[in-house]
């Protein structure tokens, strides 16, 4: 038993810094110093180092009961930390309060419900008597009066107030005690509902969406089938490509009433791409053939030149002559007949319509008894027609063909005379626009065999990709814009008169457009073939050729043509060309 | 504009002749100019006083002409 004490009380010495197991060894201590009596002369040396023992435990004591005051300190100062804990969390909680329910509000303040505690306070109205007699405070007031009968009983207070007697035998007492009634609902009938508001510019709302599309909406879909009015051209024939080219040239030159021939030589003719009629010229041997042209009581005479089987029809119009012995030279000059329906010949007019009228019947309306006819396919070829409305189309002082070929500068045309015949032609001056030459159909192919001479020259223009088409007085304002450009680089505006109708605007716009852009005119020399011979033949202006040079194929405007017959008799006789070249995109 | 005739090419070497149309902005009477506006947004000072303001006119040459009607706006894509 001893022994298993001993045991026990050295086990429990490992924690030596708690105060309760330090004072747990003083009480050991003391029994230890009992038990030794039963150990005899061991117990008096164990007796004395039980008493050092103890000393030492004292002071261990001592010292352990100063650890537990310093564990109590701690545990202050953890219930201070503990406080402070409480009042952040206190503050944390406040911030929530106060934030979220504001913004909660603001959330309902567009609640069509009401708040709820106008919701409870509708509830404290409890409908009572809704439909039982409707009672009167004022009768039933006046009903308990009492209201004395005049003659048998008269009550007279004197002026003064009555105050019923309580100890007599009989008293009055007019004390009126209104009866409570329930409360009776009076406007019951009358709801207010809490609805949405009545809408009542709905029809009104602009839809957002597609609106008028000056650019269509693009949907990448390509329409094959049909691009706009069919033109019917005939591919032009391809060239023969000779080694060698002969031609033996035949130029003849009559007066046309008689039917003689004139010595000629030189004879130039031309025509240009703004010009109405063809000029003119060769030189005369001899005063008998001068005297066969002159002009007489009849007016100008009329010759005709045929090159190569092509005829024209001139009007002499000048002559000038140079004499030296032995010979003399005459020289004389005119131009097609279309010049009879201009200055000197066709006399000035002015007019004004008075009723809507059509530019092909103002044509028609200008030629009438003069004996020309004009062609002008406003449907397929174009330019198209348009029609001017009442005082739209005034003119003064302009013959018939100053007119009418005002109106086809107006369409973006150009007239172009017939050779021969008293007629002409009034064609757009592009028949593509310039962008689309690429995929156009030529009249006349040169190939570059046949090209004699060349030569090209620089005249560029801006790449105007805008241009604004109005009329002035009467009419449209049209503003055409080369698709797929910004509209960036406008044109000089065109302010027409006669401008009136979107198509004419349209082709007007088209032509102003390809007027523009990088190109040269280029001059070519070639002979003039007869007609029918897988050969270019004559080209006129307006007509679109194509150039087979030998490094590139390319299309061009014809602008103008000069033919050139040289010498007498078996001549040499050459057509020059111009050319208007464009170096932009597609051509 | 290219071409090869000479009364086109003479023509086209002369100046002025510029027409155009804009929207008068305001008038100055005393020193007879007008402010006018033309389609693209620009304003220049014009001379003439003859078209009042807020009304189209005509410019020939930088001088308002006479007043210019209102007329149908149409675009076209080539």
């Amino acid at each position: 038993m001893l022994t298993h004490d001993a045991v026990a009380g050295w086990s429990k010495a490992r924690r030596q810094f708690d105060p309760a197991r330090r004072s747990a060894w003083g009480t050991v201590a003391a029994r230890e110093a009992d038990t030794s009596a039963p150990w005899g002369q061991g117990g008096a040396r164990n007796a004395s180092l039980t008493g050092r023992w103890d000393t030492v435990a004292q002071a261990d004591q001592g010292q352990g009961g100063r650890w537990g005051q310093g564990g109590a300190l701690e545990a202050d100062a953890a219930s201070r930390w503990d406080t402070v804990a409480q009042v952040d969390l206190a503050r944390r909680l406040g911030w929530d309060h106060s934030v979220k329910p504001q913004d909660t509000r603001l959330r309902l303040l567009y609640n069509p419900k009401p708040a709820r505690k106008d919701t409870s306070s509708g509830q404290a109205w409890f409908r009572c008597d809704e439909f039982g007699q409707r009672f009167d405070a004022a009768a039933e007031r006046a009903a308990s009066l009492y209201v004395p009968t005049p003659g048998l009983v008269d009550f007279s207070f004197g002026g003064e107030r009555y105050v019923p007697s309580t100890s007599a035998i009989v008293f009055f007492d007019f004390r009126y005690t209104p009866q409570p009634h329930a409360i009776q609902p009076v406007d019951s009938g009358a709801v207010v509902r809490f609805t949405p508001a009545r809408i009542i510019d709905q029809m009104r709302t602009m839809p957002w969406g597609w609106g008028m599309p000056t650019d269509p909406r693009p949907t990448g879909i390509v329409y094959p089938d049909y691009p706009g009015p069919v033109v019917v051209i005939d591919p032009p024939e391809e060239p023969t490509i000779l080694e060698t080219y002969m031609i033996a040239n035949t130029v003849t030159l009559v007066e046309l009433a008689g039917g003689t021939p004139l010595d000629a030589s030189n004879i130039r003719i031309g025509l240009d791409i703004d010009s109405f009629a063809w000029t003119f010229s060769a030189d005369l041997f001899g005063r008998t053939s001068l005297n066969l042209v002159l002009q007489d009581a009849d007016g100008p005479k009329t010759v005709e030149l045929v090159v190569n089987g092509w005829t024209w029809h001139f009007l002499v119009e000048r002559y000038s002559g140079t004499g030296k012995h032995p010979s003399e030279r005459y020289t004389i000059s005119g131009s097609s007949r279309t010049q009879l329906l201009a200055a000197p010949y066709a006399p000035k007019r002015s007019g004004m319509n008075t009723s809507p009228v059509n530019a092909r019947n103002i044509v028609d309306d200008q030629l009438q008894f003069t004996g020309f006819t004009a062609s002008w396919d406003t449907v397929n070829m174009g330019p198209p027609d348009w029609t001017l409305p009442a005082e739209a189309f005034s003119y003064t002082e302009m013959t018939a063909m100053e007119v009418i070929h005002r109106l086809a500068e107006v369409a973006g045309g150009i007239v172009r005379p017939a050779l021969a015949d008293d007629a002409f032609t009034i064609l757009p001056r592009y028949r593509e626009a310039t962008w689309y030459w690429s995929s156009a159909i030529p009249d006349c192919i040169v190939p570059a065999e046949v090209v004699a001479e060349w030569g090209s020259e620089w005249s560029p223009q801006p790449e105007w990709n805008f241009v604004y088409v109005s009329g002035t007085n009467y009419g449209v304002s049209v503003q055409v814009r080369r698709a797929g450009t910004a509209g960036d680089e406008p044109a000089a505006d065109v302010m027409e008169d006669w401008m009136t109708g979107t198509d004419v605007a349209r082709a007007r716009g088209i032509c102003e457009l390809s007027k523009g852009g990088s190109q040269a005119i280029e001059t070519r020399r070639i002979p003039l073939f007869a007609d029918g011979d897988n050969t270019p033949g004559l080209v006129q202006p307006g007509m679109i050729v194509e150039f087979r040079d030998p490094d590139a194929t390319w299309r061009g405007l014809c602008l103008g043509v000069d033919i050139t017959a040289d010498g007498v008799g078996a001549s040499r006789v050459w057509q020059t060309l111009r050319i208007e070249r464009h170096y932009g995109s597609g051509s | 504009m290219a071409t090869v005739n000479p009364w086109k090419k003479f023509i086209g070497l002369l100046p002025g002749g510029y027409r155009t149309v804009g929207e008068v902005i305001s008038v100055d009477a005393s020193a007879g100019t007008s402010v006018v506006e033309l389609r693209t947004g620009t304003r220049v000072l014009a001379r003439g006083t003859s078209v009042a303001a807020g009304q189209n006119a005509f410019l020939v040459d930088g001088q308002v002409t006479g007043p210019a009607p209102d007329l149908p706006q149409y675009d076209f894509e080539v």
